[in-house]
């Protein structure tokens, strides 16, 4: 990735070299960028009167011939293997729908999922009576984009032990456009705290399973006990979802510290992840804030400050990073 | 008791503004935090705020375009915001009125083919109204849309003048709409173009003095344009800063 002070129009050597350049220049809704013809019209770009003009405030970015403007800030767009965390606002007819912060609602579909004891079977109209027990609306589950529609909705899936029904923990929401795609998305603090980054702006906090006891519980309670049989079906109704377990004043304080630092990180608009959220903790440890005095403008100012600094640092040291962020590991 | 004089010999008006010079503008953007864009804005003493959510899901299925996205408008005065308290104004005929005039304003200029089946709402509120109150909405509800991220054809500046005692002037307040007696043109404009997408006239007036106001309010129109365009420079800037890049 180059960057050029406005934007560069070389003649380009050879068609099978991916050039891409950033412009420092912002523009505007309206504001002309360049001359249409010679380049393709991407996200953000209008034309008009043989110009292409913006439609988004926001940098222009070019990739060969193709001309886009990225707004700064704006809903969820989901890529296929994004890692997100949502809510379930609807069951229907074999699925259900999921807020994740996108222009539209999510669609999981019944075939799309795990169920306990029996993953490769085609789903019966059994498992439709049972959806509600499996994710009831307003339950929360991790899953990934598998794949897009054309209207821009999406469809997740959680076949996987890592993504399921999400208990004892913690949602923060936040500006998707701060999420940054990372190597993973699951991160376990040293403070004995797991993370979701969800990159539709959703974050996850909940304690990190005991070690000792290894996988089993680890996806147990990602999943949840799941009824996976029609007998289960009087228990599954009287109790909805997985008990809860107790979660020790401890983590709770550790897990409202990290809520308090992202929050803080969202309200000035640096990027979201787990190196960012990590160094505000640490801040507001340093600065002795307690709880809920990290939420005073100012104390969010100190805390953000050294994240912009190491931030910065990172961002000076940072040589060439690759063309795009690999999609995140699935 | 003899009448006011709008525009006094040496050509100033009540507040010591030129008939054809704007109240101080003032604007800020991404105010709230669970909003998706939301802007603030000051015309002299008219202060409004406006808040843009979406696109996101229908709230009702049987609203929902297969080809394009629904936009609403809800446009209201708080209690507060006039001399005289008055119940809250959301939901009567004026601004029923107003919303209706916010969604036929933004609905060509909005992208909204590029989110079927979506909905988009933008919700206005006037904190002090001081004339001119619909056109700072308008200008509020375009930053707040820029702010969301929202792809627009062009910005919209709305801007007021008015006929008074003979003379044209520019951007109203309310002493001047209420007691002024002459006619206001409420004007919205897409400014690349210079192309007018909304005007009203609350008052017959001949053809030679709708032509001046016309090109009066284009002219505010204009100047508007300028802070606001400077206002959502700055806005990215300080973002793109605080984000250390793009990603």
């Amino acid at each position: 990735m180059s960057k050029t002070s406005r934007l560069a129009l070389p003649a380009y050597a050879s068609s099978t070299q991916t050039t891409r350049t950033v412009d420092t220049r912002v523009v505007v809704p309206g504001e002309v960028i360049l001359p249409h013809d010679g380049f393709l019209r991407g996200h953000g770009t209008y034309p008009k009167d043989g110009m292409l003009c913006a439609t988004v405030a926001g940098m222009v970015t070019q990739v060969n011939k193709l001309i886009s403007v990225v707004p700064l800030k704006s809903r969820f767009v989901a890529r296929i293997g994004d890692v997100v965390v949502g809510r379930i606002v609807e069951v229907a007819h074999k699925r259900w729908k999921v807020d994740v912060q996108s222009q539209q609602d999510a669609v999981l579909m019944l075939s799309s999922i795990n169920i306990p004891g029996s993953t490769q079977r085609r789903r019966s109209a059994a498992d439709e009576l049972l959806m509600r027990s499996f994710f009831a609306e307003g339950d929360l589950i991790s899953a990934e984009v598998q794949s897009l529609y054309a209207d821009g909705g999406c469809s997740l899936a959680t076949r996987s032990s890592k993504y399921g029904k999400l208990v004892d923990g913690l949602l923060v929401a936040v500006n998707p456009s701060l999420m940054k795609r990372t190597a993973s998305h699951f991160h376990s603090f040293p403070c004995g705290i797991d993370a979701i980054f969800g990159f539709n702006g959703y974050i996850w906090l909940t304690p990190s399973p005991p070690e000792a006891e290894g996988d089993d519980v680890a996806s147990a309670s990602a999943t949840g006990a799941i009824p996976s049989s029609m007998n289960d079906v009087s228990t599954a109704a009287a109790d909805t979802g997985p008990p809860f377990k107790s979660v020790p004043l401890d983590a709770r304080k550790a897990i409202v510290r990290l809520r308090n630092a992202i929050v803080a990180l969202d309200s000035v608009f640096i990027a979201i992840y787990a190196d960012s959220v990590w160094e505000a903790y640490q801040a507001s440890l340093e600065l002795e804030l307690d709880l809920p005095d990290m939420l005073h403008a100012s104390n969010m100012e100190a805390v953000t400050a050294r994240v912009r600094e190491v931030h910065d640092e990172a961002m000076a040291a940072a040589v060439v990073p690759g063309v795009e962020a690999g999609p995140s590991s699935a | 008791m003899s009448r006011r004089e709008f525009v006094s010999p040496e050509g100033l008006r009540l507040d010591g503004r030129r008939p054809d010079e704007l109240r101080k503008l003032q604007a800020r953007m991404d105010l709230f935090s669970r909003a998706d864009g939301s802007a603030y804005v000051e015309m002299g003493n008219t202060k409004v705020v406006a808040a843009v959510y979406g696109p996101r899901e229908v709230r009702r299925a049987s609203m929902a375009k297969h080809d394009r996205a629904v936009v609403r408008a809800e446009f209201g005065m708080a209690t507060f915001a006039t001399g005289e308290r008055k119940k809250s104004s959301k939901g009567d005929k004026r601004s029923a009125e107003v919303s209706q005039m916010l969604v036929a304003t933004f609905e060509p200029v909005i992208l909204t083919e590029l989110f079927p089946r979506s909905q988009i709402d933008i919700f206005v509120h006037v904190l002090q109204a001081d004339g001119g109150n619909v056109a700072a909405a308008i200008n509020a509800a375009t930053l707040a849309l820029i702010d969301a991220g929202i792809p627009l054809k062009d910005f919209v500046v709305a801007c007021s003048a008015g006929h008074i005692d003979g003379a044209n002037v520019l951007d109203l307040n309310y002493l001047e709409d209420s007691s002024g007696g002459g006619p206001e043109l409420l004007l919205a404009m897409l400014p690349t173009e210079a192309t007018l997408s909304l005007v009203k006239i609350n008052d017959r007036i001949p053809l030679d003095v709708y032509d001046a106001l016309v090109s009066l309010a284009m002219k505010g129109a204009a100047l508007i344009h300028e802070v606001l365009v400077a206002k959502v420079k700055e806005h990215a800037h300080q973002q793109a800063a605080s984000l250390g890049t793009i990603v």
